[in-house]
């Protein structure tokens, strides 16, 4: 149905955009919260459910080749259930999509611009996805592997300038909570991770399939190291308790950096990064559940439901949250079974589960 | 009609470049460069008073500039900074009540120091501190300190050098962190001291001192004072001043926080029954803490504490400083100098009951397994653990002399 190409190279940097962008800014906090000084801890185990993610998804694309998630759904749960977990799976993509955007303008509106309506962002990140999108998906892919550079050497520079604050000896006691409790945080740092099943619905618009999930490992992996770097870095300059105090401690960590007199007053590069960011993130999931939407109901064509997806999309996300506060609530009690416990992994791995005891169907003819 | 269109977007998009709803001139805002916060009686109840120092940022950089050759720079009449005080029940009404009086509008995120007053630090800073880290003006990188007297009186005192006292604050904070008995504490230095539950925070003292020395422009301008750091200030874990640290007792705590960057070590020597003065220069300083289970339960800390210094100085000079054996007895007094401010240190830090090296936190770092057990009584354990401080101490240099000059006597040519 995708008319478009991309390389394997595209689509594992295209998760990578899309799986650090919001993680950063809300993990530190909500996991300084459960484990203090703990948290880089965490970032590093959720690389394990993020690998379980990927290879699940790779190896249910491997049965099912040139089929999306959507497309194998019915072959594996019979017709009638499998529609209904398509729909489930498009509505995921959605709900996703708007929690990212209503996470774009909050983040905008407390740091940098509180007077501006979040509605004002909201519109204006949805419009420019819109028009990314329809400009075909090498198009934004490309674009993606260009800007990605900017993103994440922003974080980097973030992550290591304030060394000059920095006392790493805030970092011990090393694992100091219960092991329960690391894990239990873990899986709200996997959530994010777990989006790496959006690849799913990219698989068959590759241009070859050799080293894909090598590839979404080592994206996967990356990301656990830069969240774990970001959370060091918080714990080392503000410590555990204090880290889990502040709404964006990684905006708080660019706030922090001055050097010499001359770098500082940085923090702008990280508005940057997220605004980057978050624009393929949004593109991304419009895309899966545009592409979704148009495989359950079976369409020919998917591209003419993008207009009224982006506009429910908007909807969505304006109606989704009040304020911050019901945002990390919703974050910290429902997104890791929203997220890990059922869409990103455990769905999935029931699903490769059933069909590894179901002989393959004949694959339809596109 | 093609090019129509895009032509038009290209008119209109650069309207929005200029931020529409957030949009800020510079020209309207008042650059508060330094508060000073303490509490103040409001109508029988205890509310706080808020003290701005506010820049006149043209006057006040070619006032910076100027300072580095001669005569106080700036325009006539108009001085670098300007005032205000107001009071209120939280710090933001504080401010808010400002606004009926100044004509521009209050922008904290220049915020170089924050001084507090005595009354305001022992009755807790802590609900100061959340309208300085809530701010998305402010920054945590600005420094903390207090004051003995009203902290207003400072920031509206002009200094001599940088005339804004907050900026000859922020300075010798920036430059001098770590020199004799000065430590810098920026905000999340103290609020991460604060949040252990463990440790006390510190913060250094600021005062009103005279000038030692005046020009005739000051006295007649009756401008004789000027802004000093003199020791710090240790509080409880709940941010209540608790009492200060005297110089010696401060330096001693910068050995033994790492802190310690500059010194000047002066110590007697004797020669023949006479005694002549020595200054050394310290070089390199590296303490660690470890701590070992006693028998009786308590927890036992030995500081080992190693320094590097130069020869700076000898007053007296009756003898060139070839002999090794010298050497090595400055490097002994030298060394039991430093224990002796260290242990002045340890001792009234267990007299206030106030954990300023951290101790507590060693404990948990090292025997996190034991640590539970303290944790809820560290107050009552803290007075009574047993500190061995050790100090060795290596002379290496000697600057560019190998005497003081004079004609050789006694001892000369060994």
């Amino acid at each position: 149905m995708e008319p478009g190409k991309i390389s394997e190279r595209q689509l594992a940097l295209l998760i990578t955009t899309t799986l650090i962008s919001t993680v950063v800014f809300w993990m530190p906090q909500l996991g300084a919260r459960a484990v203090e000084q703990d948290v880089w801890i965490t970032a590093l185990a959720a690389t394990i459910w993020g690998i379980l993610s990927a290879l699940v998804i790779v190896a249910l694309a491997r049965r099912h080749p040139g089929l999306t998630l959507i497309e194998y759904l019915p072959l594996i749960l019979g017709k009638p259930l499998g529609k209904v977990f398509g729909g489930l799976y498009v509505f995921w993509f959605l709900f996703v999509g708007a929690i990212v955007i209503r996470e774009f303008a909050h983040f905008l509106n407390i740091t940098i611009m509180p007077k501006t309506p979040p509605a004002f962002f909201m519109v204006t990140i949805m419009a420019l996805c819109f028009y990314a999108l329809r400009g075909g998906l090498e198009v934004w892919a490309r674009v993606n592997e260009i800007l990605l550079f900017v993103v994440v050497v922003a974080m980097v520079a973030v992550i290591v300038l304030p060394y000059n604050h920095m006392d790493l000896s805030r970092l011990l006691p090393i694992a100091d909570h219960p092991p329960g409790l690391l894990i239990s945080t873990s899986l709200l740092s996997g959530s994010w991770r777990s989006e790496v099943i959006l690849a799913g619905m990219f698989i068959p618009a590759l241009s070859c399939f050799r080293h894909i999930s090598r590839n979404l490992i080592i994206s996967v992996v990356f990301i656990g190291f830069i969240v774990a770097g970001v959370e060091i870095s918080a714990v080392a300059v503000f410590g555990g308790v204090p880290t889990g105090q502040k709404e964006f401690p990684f905006f708080s960590l660019a706030r922090m950096i001055s050097l010499i007199r001359i770098f500082d007053r940085l923090e702008v590069l990280l508005v940057v990064a997220l605004l980057l960011g978050t624009f393929f993130k949004i593109c991304a999931f419009l895309y899966c559940s545009t592409l979704g939407v148009a495989q359950v109901f079976g369409f020919k064509e998917f591209q003419f439901l993008l207009l009224p997806l982006s506009v429910l999309l908007l909807a969505m996300s304006l109606n989704s949250f009040k304020g911050v506060p019901e945002l990390t609530d919703f974050l910290s009690n429902v997104w890791p079974g929203y997220g890990l416990l059922s869409f990103g992994l455990v769905i999935p791995l029931l699903l490769y589960l059933i069909a590894l005891f179901r002989p393959v169907r004949q694959v339809r003819e596109p | 009609m093609k090019r129509i269109i895009p032509a038009f977007f290209i008119m209109i998009l650069p309207l929005l470049l200029y931020g529409c709803w957030d949009r800020v001139e510079i020209n309207d805002l008042a650059l508060v460069v330094g508060d000073a916060h303490d509490q103040a009686e409001l109508a029988g109840k205890t509310g706080i008073e808020t003290t701005f120092q506010i820049a006149n940022p043209a006057v006040m950089s070619a006032g910076d500039s100027s300072s580095l050759g001669a005569g106080a720079g700036g325009r006539e009449g108009a001085g670098s900074f300007w005032t205000i005080r107001e009071t209120g029940e939280t710090i933001r009404e504080a401010v808010s009540k400002m606004n009926y009086r100044i004509p521009k509008q209050i922008f904290l995120g220049h915020e170089r120091v924050i001084i507090f007053g005595d009354k305001a630090a022992r009755s807790g800073l802590t609900p100061f501190f959340d309208r300085l880290t809530r701010s998305r003006e402010s920054r945590d990188t600005k420094f903390i300190a207090v004051s003995k007297g009203d902290p207003g009186k400072i920031l509206e005192q002009e200094s001599p050098i940088f005339q804004s006292t907050v900026l000859s604050l922020y300075n010798i904070f920036l430059t001098k962190d770590g020199w004799q008995g000065i430590m810098a504490v920026n905000m999340a230095d103290f609020v991460y001291r604060l949040s252990t539950g463990v440790t006390s925070p510190l913060a250094p003292v600021v005062e009103l001192v005279p000038q030692t020395s005046l020009t005739p422009k000051e006295k007649q301008a009756g401008n004789i004072n000027t802004v000093a750091v003199t020791g710090l200030a240790a509080f409880d874990t709940d941010g209540r001043l608790v009492d200060y640290l005297n110089e010696r007792e401060s330096m001693g705590l910068l050995w033994v926080m790492n802190r310690a960057k500059n010194r000047v070590l002066t110590i007697p020597h004797f020669i023949g029954g006479m005694e002549e003065l020595v200054s050394l220069n310290l070089v390199k300083a590296k303490s660690k803490i470890s701590v070992s289970i006693g028998d009786d339960g308590l927890p036992f800390f030995e500081i080992k504490t190693h320094v590097n210094f130069d020869l700076l100085e000898q007053f007296g000079g009756r003898r060139e400083i070839v002999d090794v054996g010298m050497i090595s007895d400055f490097e002994k007094t030298a060394g039991s100098k430093v224990i002796n401010e260290i242990e002045a240190a340890v001792k009234k830090s267990q007299q206030l009951n106030t954990d300023v090296f951290g101790l507590g936190e060693e404990v948990r770092r090292q025997h996190r397994r034991e640590w539970p057990q303290y944790k809820e009584h560290w107050k009552e354990i803290y007075p009574l653990v047993n500190v061995t401080v050790e100090c060795e101490t290596h002379i290496r240099n000697r600057e560019l002399s190998v005497g003081a000059p004079g004609s050789r006597t006694e001892g000369a040519g060994q």
